[in-house]
């Protein structure tokens, strides 16, 4: 018998604008709690540490953050009476059917609804590599791409891409016992649409359109690099990944580089799809729109966006593996321009720093040295002579 | 009322397991109906409990225990049984469960064994321990031998802690630190070694792979940055290389000194892959408690009842690159003016093992234990 709970469990893919509506659900999850919908996570990526939890996932040492996470989640969706609980993270896609039971189960009697949101392969190939890229892979496009076509899924490249991106597969392992009319699958518009049409999508399926949010300050996030920017990603991971740790990676080549420097170049040229692989993909893409058709599941968008869009061939494809070492250059020059610009942001701040500490020290000089004569007013204080002397030396004072 | 499933040959195959038989998929051909509402568990889970059969029975419930677990972290799973009836075009492809590698195997098998050792704490994990224990009293030889031992912990530790429980606490007036060395190859598997128990690791031939790589072996092998660390500590003349272990006994005045644990490569690789499940399932003090404490002297005692173990050695192909390294680090601590005890050429690598972990007999290992045989 179920509840008056209604779960939304968002369970991928990635590269399909989750971040950006978990940013959303994270920054509007006290005022959405007034409005009946839950969102649960007291940081920002509460949800990916559960994930990680739920999965026994080792991340870059940050998994040692996840202990119990997925439990703690699935009890406080439990103690919701009425009302709808949101779930969002978009490595849930690669869970195992074990995994997957064990979720489903832990949030008890709710009516759960699993959210799924997809785009084309012809996106996500690129999109992918580019995400290993940013994550200290120095994996070139050709060897990716032959990752991935490994039929056997040995390697941890193509075991995790089809993990994470084979829907039919993924909603397999997540709909046991789940009626089709609760499985949710929004697909991101093509190229050239709408930039608001994918959170409209989002915000219909997940029955948000009437709900007041707040998007100031929120970032649309995860933005896309050229092909020379990745290319020079890659080479710079060639370099600093040895040496570098995880948790230095993050804030600096991730985020400084790659996020806030390489990503804002946007004149570059994108990458595409391999022409090499195109049929291969095509016919893949049709197999799967074949296998979803007629699952009668809630399709938010439409399967045909799911496809090889038609006029891809006849697009330009710029190799990120045979670049002209003129435009990694390029990049290269912006990325030292931007590093020298931090530099000098950060020996600023330095400098400031280094006078608060002495005005700070000097403050502290002084106070220490009213300590004695605090100590001696309140010994006078507490006796009559000393009152009649604190007094006469007022007055002197004066 | 929903359709009952239809029997298949995955699910007999399933059910024959589940009753501790032993015949491999290829040579099974009774169908059955599923014997639970979970889906099939994946051929590794399947062929795995084929292979803990083999080795012994085991209780029902736990056999059920082992089925509702997956294949941790990443990599394949789920994999469906190459014959059985699969109609789906899409999905991992089916597999004959003989042809999966030891590796896979032991990665399933890494769940249970981690959820065996937790099962072990009884109480919440308590606040860290440190390693060293302090008694409250010091002895006199403490005095006449005031001492710290550093270096590769996984030579240093095991020596370290017994002279504790003699009472033999490191520090004193005017200790000595003795840097305890040897050849780079073994210190530098011992600096993996380690790591296996205390820490989350790649497997060997990736870490070796990424030391070569980096241009440097890490801090637990870096001898003479060790001694110039404790040089500017407590002054150059109170530091002091060891390159002969036999010698350490007479430096320490004790009648011998324990060498590292007895466990093999395969002991390691099984401690390294239960790390990266306990490294989510519990905190970075609790893994070490647990696989130091708990699963070490369970390895210990199935070392001797599974034949052909390994020590981890370096690989032909960056023996050449330890070497220099190791002539480096000799003429360092020489030049340096250490006192030497040992000849300074017993830095270089001794070559003795020259491979990881053997995958098959990690795999035996991690049955063993599964099957609770120590």
């Amino acid at each position: 018998m179920e509840t008056g709970r209604r779960v939304l469990l968002h369970v991928g893919t990635p590269k399909t604008g989750t971040s950006y509506l978990q940013d959303v659900l994270f920054h509007n999850r006290e005022s959405l709690a007034g409005q009946g919908v839950h969102y649960f996570a007291d940081r920002f990526d509460a949800h990916f540490l559960a994930a990680l939890d739920l999965m026994d996932l080792p991340w870059g040492g940050i998994e040692e953050e996840a202990t119990g996470t997925w439990d703690a989640l699935a009890e406080k969706v439990r103690s919701v009476e009425n009302g709808t609980v949101i779930i969002s993270h978009e490595i849930l896609a690669s869970a195992s059917w074990q995994q997957a039971k064990h979720a489903l189960d832990s949030l008890g009697d709710s009516e759960i609804h699993i959210m799924l949101s997809a785009r084309d392969l012809a996106r996500q190939i690129p999109a992918e590599w580019q995400e290993n890229v940013k994550h200290r892979s120095v994996v070139t496009y050709a060897e990716f791409l032959e990752e991935i076509r490994d039929p056997a899924r040995e390697g941890r490249i193509g075991s995790w891409f089809w993990g994470v991106q084979e829907l039919p597969d993924i909603l397999d392992r997540w709909t046991q016992g789940i009626a089709p009319e609760r499985v949710h699958l929004i697909t991101v518009p093509p190229p050239g649409s709408s930039s608001s049409l994918l959170w409209e999508r989002f915000s219909t399926a997940f029955g948000l359109d009437d709900l007041t949010i707040d998007f100031e300050g929120i970032d649309r996030g995860n933005p896309s690099l050229g092909v020379p920017e990745a290319a020079l990603l890659r080479e710079i991971n060639l370099a600093v990944v040895p040496v570098l740790e995880p948790a230095d990676y993050r804030p600096f080549v991730r985020e400084f580089l790659a996020h806030r420097t390489l990503a804002k170049r946007r004149d570059s040229a994108r990458l595409a799809l391999s022409p090499s692989i195109l049929p291969w993909v095509e016919s893949l893409s049709e197999s799967w729109v074949k296998a979803l058709s007629g699952r009668g599941y809630d399709v938010v968008g439409g399967l045909e966006e799911l496809l090889v869009p038609a006029d891809l061939a006849d697009k330009p494809f710029v190799d990120p593996d045979t670049i002209s070492p003129r435009e990694v250059l390029d990049a290269g020059v912006a990325t030292i321009d931007a590093l020298l610009q931090e530099a000098i942001r950060l020996r600023k701040s330095e400098a400031r720093l280094e006078d608060e500490v002495g005005e700070l020290r000097a403050e502290l000089e002084h106070t220490r040295s009213l300590v004695p004569k605090q100590r001696a007013r309140e010994g006078l204080e507490r006796r009559w002579w000393g009152r009649a002397v604190l007094k006469v030396y007022r007055l002197f004072r004066r | 009322m929903p359709a009952t499933p239809a029997p298949t040959r995955g699910w007999g195959w399933a059910a024959h397991l589940r009753e501790g038989g032993t015949t491999p998929w290829t040579s099974w051909s009774e169908p059955a109906a599923p014997f639970t509402t979970a889906h099939l568990p994946g051929a590794e889970m399947l062929e795995l409990l084929r292979r803990l059969n083999e080795v012994g029975p085991s209780e029902p419930d736990r056999v059920d225990a082992l089925l509702r677990t997956s294949p941790p972290g990443r990599g394949r799973r789920d994999l469906p049984l190459l014959g059985d009836t699969e109609t789906r075009t899409y999905g991992p492809l089916p597999v004959d469960p003989a042809t999966l590698s030891e590796r896979e195997l032991l990665r399933a098998a890494s769940v249970l064994l981690a959820e065996d050792l937790l099962a072990t704490v009884e109480t919440p994990p308590r606040p860290r321990r440190r390693w060293s224990r302090r008694p409250k009293k010091s002895e006199p030889d403490q005095q006449r031998f005031p001492y710290r031992l550093v270096g590769s912990p996984w030579l240093t530790l095991p020596i370290r802690e017994e002279l504790e429980r003699q009472g033999r606490l490191p520090g004193g007036d005017g200790y000595t630190v003795y840097v305890l060395g040897g050849p780079l190859d073994e210190v530098a598997a011992g600096a993996w070694r380690f790591r296996t128990f205390t820490n989350r690791v790649n497997p060997w031939h990736i870490w070796i792979r990424d030391a070569q790589w980096r241009g440097w072996l890490g801090p637990r092998a870096d001898l003479p940055r060790i001694a110039r660390w404790w040089a500017s500590r407590v002054g150059k003349d109170r530091v002091e290389i060891v390159t002969d272990p036999a010698l350490l006994p007479g430096l320490l005045g004790v009648d011998s000194v324990p060498g590292p644990w007895s466990v093999s490569a395969e002991g390691n690789e099984v401690a390294r892959v239960i790390g990266q499940v306990l490294s989510v399932r519990t905190d970075l003090e609790s893994q070490r408690k647990l696989l130091v404490d708990r699963l070490r002297p369970r390895l210990e005692k199935l070392e001797p009842l599974v034949p052909d173990a390994r020590e981890v050695g370096v690989p032909p192909e960056s023996l050449k690159w330890v070497e220099t390294q190791a002539r480096a680090q000799r003429d360092a601590l020489v030049e340096a003016g250490y006192a030497l005890h040992g000849d300074p050429d017993r830095l270089l690598p001794s070559g003795t093992a020259t491979q990881g972990p053997d995958e098959c007999r990690a795999l035996a290992l991690a049955l063993s234990l599964l099957a609770g045989r120590s």
